[in-house]
C-alpha cells in the first residue's frame, strides 16, 4: 500500500537526492583534476625539460644524473657524441628479462662504434637491482632511478620502453613493450 | 508493497554512490570492496571482496612462480579488536606468454571473488583501513606495481 507523504518531506527527500549528485559529480571532478595533474606535461623547451608523453622523436633528450648499483654518478652528458639506448627496465618485468640478454650482445656488438647502452632500473629498491645483477651480470651500465627519470622521460605505458639517442643527442626512436631483437638491432644502426 | 518514486530514486543514487566511491579503481585492477560486513562479537566473519583485471591484462597470483614477481597482496589492519586471520586467494591461472615461452606463469586474470576472514572482538562500529597491491603486465609490457588503499566497515554485535 501506498505510503502518504507531505510536499516538505518529498521536497527534503528530492534535496537529499540532489545533495548526493552534486557531492558525486564533485568528487569525480576533483578526480579527473588530479588524473590530468599526474600526466606528465608539455613543455617548449629542450635540453632538461620534461618531454611530453608522445611526442619525443626528434627532440633533445633531457640530461640527467643518477647513481648505478655502486652509488656512483652517472649524467646522460658524460656520453655526449656517442649513440646512446636508454632502455627503462625492472627486475619484476617479465618482458624486460627477455631483451637483457639482447641487450648484452647489442653492446659487445657494437661497443666498438660508441654505443653505450644504458639501463634505467624502476625498481622501488636499489637493493632488488644489486641482488638481480649479482644472479644476472650485465656489461653496460646499469643506473637506478625510482620512477622519477620516467617521469621526466614521458614513459606513459610502462616497461620496457626504449629510447634510441643519436651522437647529436636527439631521440629517434621509442620502442615500447618487447620487440625482436631485430627491431631492436635495426634502431641501434641507425643510430650509429 | 510500493514505494514512492523519491524512494527508488534515492536507493539508486545511494548504490551508484556506494559503488563509485568504494571502488579501488587505479591502473587495470579494480578492488570493490564489501559494503558493511555484520558481524558477532568474539566470532568470525567473512568479507567478500570483488577484484576485476581489465581484458588484455594479468597481474601476478599471491605466489608467482618466480622470485623476481611481485605477488599480489590483500592487507588489512586490524582495529576495534577486529583482524583478518585468512585471504582465500582463488587458484591461480597457469598462462604462458610470449616473453615465457615454456615458462608457464601464476597469474590471475578477469572477475574473481576472495573471501577475507575476519575475526571480531567487542561490539561496535570498526573502520578497518587496508592496502591492495598489485603489479600487471599484458603480453608485451608490465606496469608498475600499485598499491591501492581500502577502507572495510565491520558492524560488531
Amino acid at each position: 500500500m501506498p505510503t502518504a507523504m507531505s510536499p516538505k518531506n518529498s521536497a527534503w527527500n528530492w534535496i537529499l537526492i540532489g545533495v548526493v549528485l552534486i557531492g558525486g559529480l564533485i568528487y569525480l571532478a576533483i578526480s579527473r583534476r588530479d588524473a590530468v595533474a599526474a600526466m606528465p606535461q608539455p613543455s617548449g623547451g629542450v635540453g632538461n625539460a620534461i618531454l611530453e608523453a608522445g611526442n619525443v622523436i626528434g627532440r633533445t633528450a633531457p640530461n640527467w644524473t643518477l647513481t648505478d648499483v655502486n652509488g656512483h654518478p652517472v649524467s646522460l652528458a658524460q656520453f655526449a657524441g656517442r649513440p646512446v639506448v636508454m632502455d627503462f627496465w625492472a627486475t619484476w618485468c617479465g618482458p624486460c628479462q627477455v631483451e637483457l640478454p639482447w641487450w648484452k650482445q647489442l653492446q659487445a656488438q657494437y661497443r666498438a662504434q660508441g654505443l653505450q647502452i644504458i639501463g634505467v632500473s624502476e625498481d622501488n629498491s636499489l637493493a632488488d637491482v644489486k641482488s638481480y645483477l649479482l644472479k644476472h651480470p650485465l656489461n653496460y651500465e646499469i643506473v637506478w632511478d625510482n620512477q622519477q627519470l620516467e617521469h621526466t622521460y614521458g614513459i606513459p605505458y610502462g616497461l620496457p620502453t626504449t629510447l634510441f639517442i643519436n651522437r647529436q643527442g636527439k631521440i629517434t626512436e621509442r620502442v615500447m613493450g618487447l620487440e625482436g631483437k631485430p627491431e631492436l638491432d635495426r634502431a641501434i644502426r641507425a643510430i650509429l | 508493497m510500493r514505494f514512492a518514486p523519491f524512494s527508488k530514486a534515492l536507493a539508486a543514487v545511494l548504490a551508484l554512490a556506494g559503488f563509485a566511491f568504494g571502488q579501488v579503481s587505479a591502473g587495470v585492477a579494480h578492488l570493490q570492496p564489501p559494503a558493511t560486513v555484520h558481524a558477532r562479537a568474539h566470532a568470525t566473519a567473512t568479507a567478500v571482496f570483488q577484484i576485476s583485471v581489465d581484458a588484455g591484462y594479468h597481474i601476478q597470483s599471491n605466489h608467482p612462480k618466480l622470485d623476481y614477481l611481485i605477488p599480489t597482496r590483500l592487507t588489512i589492519e586490524p582495529a576495534g579488536g577486529v583482524h583478518a586471520t585468512r585471504v582465500a586467494w582463488p587458484k591461480a591461472q597457469n598462462h604462458t606468454f610470449s616473453f615465457s615461452p615454456g615458462q608457464p606463469l601464476a597469474v590471475f586474470e578477469g572477475r574473481f571473488a576472495v573471501p577475507v576472514t575476519l575475526a571480531t572482538g567487542a561490539a561496535g562500529m570498526q573502520v578497518l583501513h587496508g592496502s591492495f597491491r598489485y603489479q600487471a603486465c599484458n603480453d608485451q609490457l608490465c606496469r608498475p606495481p600499485v598499491t591501492q588503499p581500502f577502507t572495510l566497515v565491520v558492524a560488531v554485535r
